[in-house]
């Protein structure tokens, strides 16, 4: 189930010809200086996804549907809709992952790794990756539309979830517009985020852990 | 949960012991796979209780082979708990996240998806109705009792196994066309 704490994924072949497309990023301190000044202005994230796992071995996809929020700082609620309810809550140190009826609420603080993970998921899904630590190889690209950061944990202990991470940001806003998370070279979940809306959430009633 | 898979670790241990030291008499019959596994994918909403602590995710499983059933079961978040082959009646592992990477909690999927992907000698029917199955087998620790129902076809689209002496139960649920989507946006 710790699992869970971990990681993200498809269009295997889309995604090969994408980044084709892209190009170095021609200005990186640019780049990083307005994601930091757009993350300021951020106090939540609402907005629906959708996560496809792709399966080298059966070649094969596994599509969810859901609603994503994120509040500052550091609470996110995953809420799939399809095929399946199911919620997981990260706030804080802690992870609550509700399926079936059945709530479980782990602490992560205790597990140096566990802790790791949720962090460096958390600042991929809402583009935060300026605090992303030294720990992680960064490679920028882009085209005319989207920011690709490339990410490769130097760790061996994270790279036995992760071994690399695609995070494309749209230039229109700086908000995350995808999310790949490589299990393995060919293993990987990828999330599409859409109907995006900012500082809409009031409340912290989505993100209790209890 | 490391600690609750202890207690697993040790109740699975009991388990495992008796359960392989079950004589099959010579004149058993054979009970059909309840699931027919072929080269389509099949995927199953999953819900497993080890004691206290409960797992869910998305099992995903295809014939590869005449003598190999590929069993792949994702977390709904994405990454994958366990990644296993059934060879003949024997289990390889081909990968599986701590902490059910623990010898007995795999002797357990190993029993679980025998009964459930091969043909069975072990098990015998105690009640079957028009949309309900019942089977069980051993006493005591050993004692397992599978319970099929929603038939479609044949095959029961809703699969239960407990162990009631080691709390543990593996619940298997069809995943259909209807409930999920292949579209991404």
């Amino acid at each position: 189930m710790k699992v869970l704490t971990v990681f993200l994924f498809m269009f295997f072949s889309f995604g090969l010809s994408a980044q084709a497309q892209m190009k170095k990023m021609d200005s990186v301190q640019g780049f990083e200086r307005r994601l930091r000044q757009e993350a300021k202005t951020i106090q939540s994230i609402e907005s629906d996804f959708t996560q496809v796992k792709y399966l080298d071995v059966f070649d094969e996809k596994v599509t969810s549907k859901g609603t994503f929020y994120y509040k500052k700082s550091n609470m996110v609620c995953m809420n799939y809709a399809r095929p399946m309810n199911y919620q997981i809550v990260i706030n804080g140190g802690k992870l609550k992952i509700v399926s079936d009826g059945k709530k479980n609420v782990m602490n992560l603080t205790a597990n140096k790794i566990m802790k790791e993970m949720q962090g460096i998921i958390t600042a991929c899904m809402v583009g935060d990756l300026s605090q992303m630590s030294s720990g992680y190889q960064q490679e920028y690209f882009e085209d005319s539309n989207f920011y690709l950061v490339k990410i490769k944990p130097m760790s061996s202990a994270v790279k036995a979830y992760i071994t690399n991470m695609q995070v494309y940001l749209d230039k229109k806003d700086m908000s995350v517009h995808k999310l790949r998370l490589f299990e393995t070279a060919k293993n990987y979940t990828e999330y599409t985020f859409y109907n995006k809306k900012f500082n809409s959430l009031k409340d912290d009633k989505k993100f209790s852990v209890r | 949960m490391i600690k609750s898979f202890r207690y697993a670790s040790l109740a699975l241990i009991a388990f495992v012991i008796i359960s392989c030291s079950q004589k099959i008499g010579p004149n058993a019959v054979s009970l059909p796979p309840i699931v027919n596994v072929d080269t389509i994918v099949q995927k199953y909403n999953i819900q497993m209780d080890f004691i206290k602590h409960h797992l869910s995710g998305i099992l995903i499983v295809r014939r590869m082979t005449d003598k190999e059933i590929r069993i792949v079961c994702s977390t709904y978040f994405g990454p994958n708990l366990f990644d296993l082959s059934l060879q003949g009646d024997s289990l390889k592992v081909n990968s599986c996240m701590e902490p059910m990477r623990k010898k007995n909690v795999l002797h357990l999927l190993e029993a679980d998806f025998n009964a459930i992907f091969l043909s069975q000698k072990t098990f015998k029917i105690k009640k079957k109705e028009d949309n309900f199955e019942k089977r069980t087998k051993g006493c005591g620790f050993s004692k397992s009792i599978i319970k099929l129902s929603k038939f479609a076809g044949g095959y029961p689209e809703c699969i239960c196994i407990k162990h009631p002496w080691i709390w543990t139960k593996i619940r298997l649920e069809k995943l259909n066309e209807n409930t999920e989507t292949n579209d991404a946006e």
